[in-house]
Formats: C-alpha cells, structure tokens, sequence
C-alpha cells in the first residue's frame, strides 16, 4: 500500500475539482426549478381545464364507441344465456361472484348511464319545467310525464321543483305525475332494464308507467279536497318586485364549454358515490336470495296470473333501489319467472312504503292511497295485456 | 372594503350538499381572487311562503348576491363565481 502524501498542490486540485462539482449541482437544481416553472406556466388553470374537457370527452367517446361495438359483436353472435347455479359456491363466496357477474354484464351500460346523466343534467336545465308546466290541462300532465325522466334528481331537489311547479300555476295533478314519473321511470332506470334485461320489457315498462302517471294524476284533480289542498299552496311569485320593496334581479353569467363539462362530471361522479354502495349492499341480499330460493318456487309462485298478482303486491313492502330491483328482476327471469310478472314487479316501483311517507305530506294520505291504487291496478293490466300478446299462459 | 350580501338558497331547512359546495366554492374564490370583499353568507329555505313572496319560486341551491340571482338550479363552478363577482363588484 503506497500512501498518497496530500501536498498542498493536490489539496487545490481537489478543492476544485470539488467547487466545479457543486457548481454542476446547482445549476442541475436551477435547471430543474425553471423546468418546474415553465411547466406549471404551461399547465395554467385554463389549460388544465381544456385538458380536463378534451379528456372527458374522448373518455365519453371511448364508452359510446366501445358500446356499439358490443351491440354489433352482440348482433352478429349472441352469447347464450348460462344460469349460474349460484348455491354450489359457498356462502361467503356468493355475493362476490354474484357482484362480479353483474359488473362483467352491466359495466359498460352503467357507465353511459352515469355519464349520459351528468350531460342531461347539465343541458337540460331544471328551469325548464318551471316555465313548461303552468297549468292543469290534458298536454300539462302529458308533458310532465315525458319531461320528468330527463330529471334524476335527489329528494332534497325534487320538493323545490314541486313547489316550483306549484308556485308557477300548475295543479296538484300535473305536480303528482311529475313526482310519480321522476322515479318510476328516470333515464337510468330505462337504459339499465333496456340494456340489462331486454328493451321490449323496457319500452313496455316505460309506456305503461307514463300512463299510470298520467291517469293517477287526471283522476287526483278530480277530487273536492284537492282543490281545498291546493288553496293551502296557493303562494304566487311576486309579480312585480317593486311592492316588496327589494328589486330582484337576475344576471347570466356566460357558461363558458370548460364549465358545463366540469359540471356534468362533477354530477356523474356524485351519483356514482351515492349510487354505488347502496347497489352493492343489494347486490349482496339479491344474490343470497338467489342462490338459496329453490327454482321450484320461483317457477310456482311467479308464473301465470298468480304471479302477476304476487308480484305487483310485493311492490309496497320491498323498497329496492332501482338498479337491484332490476338485477333482481334478471336473475329471477333466469330462474323462471315469466315475462308479465317481470313487468308487474317492476311496474310496483312509486308504491313502496318508505316513499309514501315523505309523499303524504303533499298530497295527504288520501292522494297516495289513490295514485298506489292506480298504479296498482295498472302493473296488473299491463302485465296482463304483455302475456296476452306474447302468448305467455295465465293458467 | 366592498361588501357583499350573500344568500344561498336550499331547498329545505337542513343544508344540502350541493348548497354546502356552492358556499366552499364561493368562499375559495372570494378568498383567493377577492381579499378585500367583506361578505355575509345567509341561509335560506326556499320552500317557504316568506321566501316565494320575496324571490318567485327558485329551485335548490340557488347563490343570491347583493340580491341578484347569479346562478339557479345547479352548482357553479368557481370560474362562473369569479365572472359574476367581477361584474357585480365592477
């Protein structure tokens, strides 16, 4: 080993050697500082916000293409209907594969739902059926039947929109199809029973709930104690602002492209999180009863007239969240149930309990007790007249 | 000091989430592009006789400053925010 003696000579040499090195440092850092800032500069808000928009809407173009695809794949061979035995899995296993089964089936359409519903959300504005519905003749409840599916809206934005509806001149009757519809038949709830269980049964389901809804409506106004109920509500808007001392004014505040994106993805997103895990938690009871309800019983009890019956009773006591009702209503199709009790079953979704509640406080009991009658016997008739033109026996 | 008179408008007496967005929203936006606006955020429900009487009938959530209707139906995003207060503020 041959020691190196550190002479005054090689202590500067490395002294420099050292300097030149921190120097290549720093200017590596300053470097990397200006990089940093040109980026943010060029990632300014509003180039981030074209970014987002250019992103959601090929994103959106990806689904819409993806699912036409699927149509036209599904057109030219269609996969063959297997019946998972769901009960030769053990138990804990059951809600898992059942979940994974639905979303292997429903993602794509569920995915333009949300999506789909974010955009109306943002384009067709709620004011519009302030302004539409100010009165009680045939066309107004026709109009808030084909108007109220464009409308998914919580609960807490549905009262307004009926006092809304209200305060601008429409009758109690126009405001109840309104408020039967909304849930009956939103836009969701038609594409997944179109795409997940069948269009024929979906277009069906729609017809028959837009009648419901509007027969419900037309007979409420018949009544007595409806016009005394609509005295109650008889709050008009200001005509002129001036007698009340405030002016109040409106501004329109100019909607820039970036905006309405930002909006209708915020809407999707937040349907998503409340949606999701009510969903799942359904999921996993309908798969349980799925699994361990003999076919047998599914075959005796949902089938014929007896079925159609059974089927629009259980519309009160089961309040489902749309999308299970609909995975159940699938997956007992599978099992046997025929074709008229699916639409009846389905047809029971306004009159559950939970909901009558909440609705009584509108329309008093008297108004839920009638719109639960008419849509109860119609789910009977309209299953009845589905089985009588597919020949589906009625025994 | 500019000051502004805030009204949000729910569509019941508890605050909805949408409501509670357009206030965080709002406030974000006047704190960061606004400092010297001093404001006053009120609640109010639009389901009441008082409040149809004073506004026409409005639908949930609605952001109401210095009494003019800025935006009805929806939640604003903080770009429409910052538009609005710069014309009212103007």
């Amino acid at each position: 080993m041959n020691e190196v003696a550190i002479t005054p000579q090689l202590q500067d040499k490395k002294d420099l050697e050292n300097n030149a090195f921190e120097t290549i440092k720093e200017e590596k850092e300053q470097e990397h500082i200006r990089l940093k800032e040109r980026f943010q500069r060029f990632f300014n808000q509003e180039r981030k916000k074209k970014i987002y928009t250019v992103f959601y809407f090929v994103f959106l173009a990806a689904v819409v293409a993806y699912f036409i695809y699927s149509k036209v794949q599904m057109f030219r061979t269609p996969p063959p209907e297997e019946v998972t035995d769901y009960s030769q899995y053990a138990w804990y296993y059951i809600p898992a594969i059942y979940i994974v089964d639905y979303f292997r089936h429903a993602w794509n359409s569920l995915l333009i739902a949300f999506l789909l519903a974010g955009i109306i959300y943002e384009f067709i504005p709620n004011k519009v059926i302030k302004k539409r519905l100010g009165g009680g003749k045939f066309y107004h409840y026709l109009l808030a039947a084909v108007l109220a599916p464009f409308f998914i809206t919580c609960s807490c934005s549905v009262i307004p929109i009926y006092v809304g509806i209200l305060a601008s001149g429409a009758s109690l009757g126009v405001a109840m199809t309104f408020f039967l519809m909304a849930p009956a038949a939103n836009f969701i709830t038609i594409m997944m029973t179109g795409e997940y269980i069948g269009w024929n049964l979906g277009l069906w389901r729609l017809g028959w709930s837009l009648v419901a809804a509007v027969v419900s409506g037309i007979i409420f106004d018949q009544f007595r104690f409806t016009k005394e109920l609509q005295n109650q509500f008889e709050i008009r808007a200001p005509a002129t602002s001036e007698e009340g001392g405030t002016t109040i004014k409106r501004l329109e505040i100019k909607k820039t492209i970036h905006d309405r994106t930002e909006n209708a993805y915020t809407f999707s997103w937040k349907l998503v999180k409340t949606v999701l895990p009510r969903l799942i938690i359904g999921l996993v009871a309908v798969s349980y009863l799925i699994a361990y309800v003999p076919d047998k019983w599914i075959t005796d009890y949902f089938t014929g007239i007896r079925g159609i019956v059974i089927a629009a009773l259980l519309g009160g006591p089961l309040y489902t969240p749309t999308l299970v009702e609909i995975a159940m209503t699938k997956s007992l199709l599978l099992k046997g149930m025929d074709g008229a009790t699916a639409l009846s079953f389905m047809m029971g979704q306004p009159y559950d309990f939970v909901s009558m509640v909440p609705n009584s406080k509108y329309f008093k009991w008297k108004g839920v007790i009638i719109y639960s009658a008419v849509f109860f016997i119609f789910s009977i008739l309209s299953a009845v007249i589905y089985a009588l033109i597919y020949h589906i026996p009625l025994k | 000091m500019t000051k502004l008179n805030v009204i949000i408008a729910s569509g019941s007496d508890t605050f909805c989430t949408n409501c509670k967005l357009t206030e965080t929203r709002l406030k974000k936006v006047i704190s960061e592009k606004f400092n010297e606006v001093e404001y006053t955020i009120e609640h109010i429900n639009v389901t009441t006789p008082e409040s149809i009487q004073k506004f026409g009938a409005l639908l949930s959530p609605t952001l109401i400053l210095n009494n003019v209707i800025v935006h009805e139906g929806g939640v604003p995003t903080e770009a429409m925010i910052e538009r609005a207060l710069k014309q009212l503020l103007r």
